[in-house]
């Protein structure tokens, strides 16, 4: 058997190099390495939204904290973006990466006793391909041809096309390993993993209450007794919990709360950038953005540090209208979107046919941090240019269902994702979410084509990718949004992730 | 009073199902459903029939509120959408805090506020009256978040006191905790002592001018006596009745402070219940306040004939 960082994909691993040690802009007592101390209960305090705690029905807070803690992927992406394995211990891909072999960790025992094996991830696997349950994680599954059981300890995966990528999205939360024994109803109320933790109570939109699982088979771990969730529906309750010490983490702080914790003593933020970024798609089968040249103007028109300052308080990082991170390797800093310039902004309108300017509707909700103020602060950006910004506020419910998606000029917050997930849900052709309609053979094949190429290559499709995304402007990315926790400065090892999550089996508290 | 009740019992009863009709009528109305706020961003159409038709929503709605109300008299009030078990079972886990926290703020409030109020109406215009007046007067004005967060930043936050989350410890119940519930207790009562205290005020300084008490104090009894036996009996019948509307005033002050304390009651229940649109549950909830309103009005007119001669329920 080759070793395991052997057999990742050579992305993944430049990748985790690059971006080992970058991600934290700002570090603090909780990252620091030392002597974990084992014992004591660590409280996480979150709104409370509870779904299910089935996985692949999971939609956010706090169910995936909690599937986070109880169950085990098959590997599991760290907050450096290198790969960890799971319930996998190691895994091989064929010649053109088009199928994938995975060696299972023996010994591992769920909660309830059963024994992990092969049968387990291929339920897991069937029931997130299985068309009636219609899971929202299907498609980034369904390139999956077959599950094939080479032994008890051993799974091979069959996709329908070469893909490089396929290990990192084993790593989603709706793709935790669930026992094929169990009967599916009880999935939404309790918990059947090998994680950790296991769950001792469970109060829906109350308190979850979490105890050691004491053979985890990670050796060693987790160091904490218990791990409690408190659901907590105000924002100021949130703040002023972590003050008195009643909770130990506020999990996504809002940028206001920043300067109370910073001030006091006994409490400090955590900031991580992220994949997550908040923009503006535009309908581009919809007048007037079916003209490229209104769009250009539009761009043009933003004023990208000040939206960033007004909705992210300047926390966020700028975007170039593509869902890149300019920390990712395939980055392409040759590529940018042109400087605000609203006389720019103003004859690229007069060229498409608008002297006058022109009237737009823009659609916004509270949908996430800053989707708001990303709404008011663009109006004020373009108005210098002649575009006049009508906003239609939305309550949040219904957002998805009625506007988002539906053709017409939104605000997205999109949910962080790698360059390849991101782009094949957001802009490629066949996606039923990309808001946009933008329609491109040519980029929806260098998407397939980035998928079965070296880094070099991916470099290559990435790069013209972003050129073609910054020319066409089929949406506005202002800038990806910051991870924000507040923690008590005794917690210890719980590091923000990029890509969503922190994992909390390192998590321990320092006297 | 036989007639009188009945006749009340059934307003209360036809009170209840408009309740629960206006509410299945404005769920309806507004935009998403249970289905649409579980499946979220990544929601197809398919997925959304699918779902839809897993929970039931795909049947018209009148078929879907009939259905409901059926199982609701007699006594089946669904399972909730989300969490796919028997709403009767999650309401009562959560009723019993919430009937903790009414009946320890009311304790609190009530007496303390008649006996400022009578205080304060019998020296009207000194400058002790003034204080506590003025004293309700800013526990009027303050919406209860506010008086909450106040609270919590004093006693918790800065002299560290009391816990600023009243979330209830494992294995417990408010009562083996009473610390959880001091701050929302007093939270409510700022809201509640400042009605009560000042209608008992107003209604103590007319009494005190009535023909009346003015022969008792003339005759030479003493003030004590005059006090309890003619000024506080007569004074308290206004006073009943702005209890009486003040238990909806408190379920209304019970959302607000059961969220900013993270206090898990009905309150609690409501807010989440609308957020994630399960219908089934959100109706339980409406149902109990909207009875407890009815029920608490209903008593205040039978104290009220109890308490005064002069008035007979027909």
């Amino acid at each position: 058997m080759r070793s395991q960082t052997a057999v990742l994909h050579p992305f993944v691993r430049l990748l985790a190099a690059a971006l080992a040690g970058v991600f934290f802009i700002a570090s603090n007592a909780a990252a620091e390495a030392g002597e974990p101390r084992y014992g004591g209960a660590l409280v996480f305090a979150l709104p409370p939204n509870s779904i299910s705690l089935d996985p692949p029905f999971q939609l956010g807070d706090p169910d995936v904290f909690i599937t986070q803690a109880t169950y085990d992927n098959l590997l599991m992406v760290q907050p450096d973006l290198s790969v960890k394995p799971e319930l996998a211990t190691s895994w091989e891909p064929n010649e053109d990466l088009s199928s994938y072999t995975f060696h299972l960790r023996r010994g591992v025992k769920f909660h309830h006793g059963k024994e992990f094996k092969a049968e387990d991830v291929v339920f897991t696997f069937e029931r997130l391909l299985d068309p009636e349950l219609d899971s929202p994680a299907r498609s980034i599954f369904e390139v999956i041809e077959e599950i094939v059981v080479i032994d008890d300890y051993t799974v091979r995966f069959d996709l329908v096309a070469p893909n490089g990528f396929f290990p990192e999205s084993l790593s989603i939360f709706q793709a935790r390993i669930v026992p094929s024994d169990v009967e599916v109803e009880r999935l939404t109320l309790e918990e059947f993993g090998t994680g950790p933790f296991m769950l001792a109570e469970y109060l829906p939109n109350e308190r979850a209450t979490l105890v050691r699982n004491p053979d985890y088979w990670e050796e060693g771990k987790p160091y904490l007794d218990e791990l409690v969730m408190l659901n907590i529906s105000e924002v100021a309750s949130r703040d002023e919990a972590l003050k008195s010490g009643d909770a130990d983490i506020v999990y996504q702080l809002s940028p206001q709360s920043i300067p109370g914790l910073e001030v006091h003593p006994e409490t400090t933020v955590l900031k991580a950038t992220s994949f997550s970024y908040i923009g503006l798609p535009m309908p581009t089968e919809v007048a007037p953005f079916d003209n490229k040249l209104v769009r250009k103007a539009m761009q043009a028109a933003t004023d990208r540090q000040a939206i960033n300052q007004a909705a992210l308080l300047g926390l966020g990082v700028i975007g170039r209208d593509h869902p890149i991170h300019p920390d990712h390797p395939v980055f392409a800093d040759q590529h940018a979107p042109p400087d605000y310039d609203p006389e720019l902004a103003a004859s690229l309108l007069e060229q498409a046919g608008y002297p006058d300017g022109i009237d737009v509707t823009l659609h916004t909700a509270d949908i996430g941090t800053g989707t708001i103020e990303l709404a008011v602060a663009y109006k004020e950006s373009a108005a210098p240019a002649g575009i006049r910004v009508n906003i239609k506020r939305h309550p949040s419910e219904g957002w998805f269902d009625n506007v988002w998606n539906n053709g017409l000029f939104t605000v997205v917050n999109w949910f962080g994702r790698s360059p390849d997930q991101a782009l094949s849900v957001q802009i490629h052709s066949d996606s039923a979410w990309n808001a946009t309609q933008y329609k491109n053979p040519v980029v929806d094949e260098l998407i397939e084509r980035a998928r079965a190429q070296d880094l070099e290559g991916q470099r290559e499709s990435y790069g013209e990718i972003q050129r073609i995304l910054i020319e066409d402007v089929p949406r506005i990315s202002i800038a990806f949004t910051p991870w924000l926790y507040g923690a008590r400065t005794d917690v210890r090892g719980v590091a923000p992730h990029p890509l969503g999550w922190p994992l909390v089996q390192d998590a321990w508290l320092d006297e | 009073m036989l007639r009188f009740l009945t006749v009340r019992l059934s307003l209360i009863a036809l009170t209840l199902v408009t309740v629960s009709l206006v509410i299945f009528v404005i769920t309806e109305i507004l935009p998403g459903d249970a289905a649409s706020r579980r499946l979220g961003q990544l929601a197809t159409e398919q997925s959304l029939e699918n779902l839809r038709r897993e929970l039931g929503l795909d049947r018209p709605a009148p078929e879907r509120y009939l259905r409901w109300i059926g199982g609701a008299v007699q006594g089946d009030f669904g399972d909730s959408l989300v969490q796919k078990r028997p709403v009767a079972d999650i309401v009562l886990h959560r009723l019993w805090p919430s009937v903790y926290l009414a009946v320890f703020a009311f304790l609190v409030a009530v007496p303390s506020a008649v006996l400022a109020g009578i205080w304060a109406g019998v020296r009207a215009d000194s400058r002790g009256d003034r204080i506590v007046s003025a004293v309700a007067m800013v526990g009027i004005s303050l919406p209860e978040f506010v008086t909450g967060l106040l609270l919590m930043l004093l006693f918790s936050s800065t002299l560290g006191l009391l816990p600023s989350t009243s979330s209830i410890p494992r294995g417990g119940t408010p009562l083996t905790n009473p610390q959880i519930l001091v701050l929302p207790t007093l939270t409510l009562t700022a809201l509640l002592f400042a009605y009560v205290m000042r209608m008992t005020r107003a209604s103590v300084i007319e009494v005190m001018e009535s023909h009346y008490v003015r022969t008792a104090i003339l005759k030479g009894l003493p003030m004590r006596r005059v006090l309890y036996r003619h000024v506080v009996p007569n004074a308290m019948l206004p006073t009943i009745s702005v209890v009486a509307a003040n238990a909806g005033w408190l379920l209304g002050g019970l959302i607000i402070v059961e969220n900013v304390f993270a206090y898990p009651g009905l309150g609690q229940l409501l807010l989440s219940s609308i957020l994630t649109r399960d219908t089934p549950l959100l109706q339980a909830v409406t149902l109990i306040v909207a009875g407890t309103y009815a029920v608490g009005n209903l008593l205040a007119d039978i104290s009220y004939a109890l308490l005064d001669p002069r008035i007979r329920l027909t």
